[in-house]
């Protein structure tokens, strides 16, 4: 454990009756680090989510946040922790105002960013929670948890809903808290948007951690296709010469090349020819989990 | 505290109707006695005409003649318990199963709150909310039994209170402790509708049956006996601290079982 380390699982495991819901999983998160937890529906995001606060008792292994224990010490944790649970329900008969204000109530102090964060996501106070959309669920679920300023933030799919626009303005309030010092341990089924604000991603599937990863390091190893129109023929060989260049198919004028890691020569060699189009795409979770397994993976389990 | 006035601001409709219901029950009992009592003959020829079972039903060696056995016959044995149960066993079923169902708990549970602390102030509502339900039930008795030139004694109705109270309180605690048990409210409910039918079941038929009689000791209405507190105000403290020992001890055995549960759906 190093003396930053904010979140530590230690063999954490959770068993439903004979189901799993993780296994063996072993993590330490530093100080003012944004760690993804990658991984399709079902893989034990939540399990995992749920025990770091206190809802769920460890089969075995432990959970610590700060040093304390997540089952033992859940509420003098919770005071120093935001969360955002997955699917969160809310109290349908309260109007927002009302609700953010029974939330704020069991924490000392006023909560110091509310007006800025109401302001931010464009929140109507006097709205009944019954009434709104899932997407603006979403957003009192962002505001009750971040209200606090608190030094940790614990997100279960926290863009579930949100609308592109509303994504860009929360991935800003992450890069702010990263700025601030906070911590925050954030799951998702989105690589893109892991890409995009983590520092770091454990990747997880069927109840296991399979990897961890710097985001620098994903990006690496992470499969990309280039598809390039040329104005002339240009012969295939020349481009998989190159050692970032995995595979390369040609058919005419175009040619789809595969590519992993940095892409500086690549550029340079395009350069050297007459190029009319081309079109760099980020790969789908599901491409992602391919070249990672090399298997298949039903995300829509 | 911020939990207890958030559950009383939100319930308060809800428990102004329960507390509405009783009264004008109360009320209506009492209306209806000044012309029952004007031909005392007849309704006793009446009630004694019942079926031994329906007379059983109601409670049995109460007369009707009088005006504790009329409220207590019409209202307390039966359509009292049948008014203010639904309230406990709705309150505490909703408090954790409930919570839990409808994914709520997991909010509340991403506070920094103790389960502890949730729990007691869910009971401490049950608590008020029975207090006011029960004082709305008894207060139109005791100014109303007056204006129709009967009489009613004050101690009498205070230890019913008393009871009636500690009665609930058991019935909340049984609702409670299913409730700390299950993750979806209908459970809980019908666990608890259960014991209550079975207490009913088996208070009736111990009337009857002396092999019966012998589980008696089993049915919560074992220990409530409105009659004999109305018209002679003898409290029997034995029943008094079974009652409360039952509320007690299924309090306390709820809150332990949610302190150590998995919150999961």
């Amino acid at each position: 454990m190093t003396d930053n380390a904010t979140i530590v699982c230690e063999d954490l495991t959770k068993f439903y009756g004979d189901t799993r819901g993780i296994e063996g999983l072993n993590l330490t998160i530093g100080r003012g680090e944004i760690f993804g937890f990658l991984g399709p529906n079902c893989a034990g995001k939540t399990t995992t989510i749920r025990q770091l606060m206190g809802m769920l008792r460890p089969t075995r292994g432990s959970a610590s946040i700060l040093g304390l224990d997540s089952w033992r010490d859940a509420v003098e944790i919770k005071l120093r922790v935001g969360n955002i649970p997955g699917g969160v329900r809310l109290y349908g008969k309260l109007r927002v105002g009302e609700h953010l204000d029974y939330i704020d109530r069991f924490r000392p102090g006023a909560a110091p960013l509310r007006p800025e964060l109401i302001e931010r996501f464009g929140l109507d106070v006097h709205k009944k929670v019954k009434s709104l959309s899932s997407g603006n669920i979403q957003k009192v679920a962002i505001v009750l948890a971040v209200m606090h300023d608190p030094e940790i933030l614990i997100l279960d799919e926290p863009t579930s809903g949100l609308d592109p626009l509303m994504q860009q303005e929360f991935y800003s309030l992450l890069e702010e808290l990263r700025q601030k010092g906070r911590t925050i341990f954030l799951s998702s089924h989105i690589l893109s948007e892991v890409e995009r604000v983590c520092d770091r991603v454990g990747i997880v599937r069927d109840g296991a951690l399979v990897d961890t990863q710097s985001i620098e390091d994903l990006k690496k190893k992470k499969l990309r296709h280039m598809d390039v129109l040329f104005r002339e023929r240009v012969d295939a060989a020349e481009f998989e010469a190159l050692p970032m260049v995995t595979k390369v198919e040609a058919s005419n004028n175009r040619m789809r090349i595969t590519v992993q890691g940095d892409v500086a020569a690549l550029v340079k060699q395009l350069a050297r020819h007459d190029v009319e189009d081309l079109t760099f795409t980020q790969p789908s979770l599901e491409d992602f989990f391919l070249g990672f397994y090399g298997e298949e993976v039903d995300l829509d389990q | 505290m911020n939990l207890l006035v958030r559950a009383l601001l939100d319930r308060r409709l809800s428990l102004g109707i329960y507390c509405l219901g009783a009264a004008a029950y109360s009320i209506m009992i009492i209306a209806i006695w000044p012309s029952m009592s004007d031909d005392l003959a007849t309704l006793e020829q009446l009630w004694e005409n019942y079926p031994e079972g329906l007379k059983a039903a109601f409670g049995a060696g109460v007369s009707i003649t009088t005006i504790d056995g009329f409220l207590t016959l019409e209202y307390f044995a039966l359509m009292w318990v049948i008014i203010v149960a639904p309230f406990a066993i709705a309150v505490t079923t909703g408090a954790i199963a409930g919570e839990i169902e409808k994914g709520t708990m997991e909010l509340l549970l991403s506070q920094p709150l103790p389960r502890r602390v949730i729990a007691l102030t869910r009971l401490a509502y049950l608590k008020i909310g029975l207090a006011l339900i029960i004082a709305a039930t008894m207060l139109p008795i005791l100014i109303g039994v007056p204006l129709i030139d009967e009489q009613a004694s004050f101690s009498g109705i205070l230890a019913l209170s008393l009871q009636g109270y500690l009665l609930f309180l058991a019935i909340g605690g049984i609702g409670f402790l299913f409730s700390s048990l299950a993750s979806d409210r209908g459970r809980a409910v019908f666990l608890a509708v259960g014991v209550l039918i079975f207490s009913y079941a088996l208070d009736l038929l111990s009337q009857f049956s002396d092999i019966v009689e012998n589980f008696h000791f089993l049915s919560l209405f074992n220990y409530y006996d409105p009659y004999r507190y109305l018209s002679s105000a003898d409290i029997a403290w034995g029943d008094l601290a079974v009652l409360l020992a039952i509320a007690v001890a299924t309090d306390l055995a709820a809150t332990a079982i949610f302190q150590r549960r998995d919150i999961a759906v």
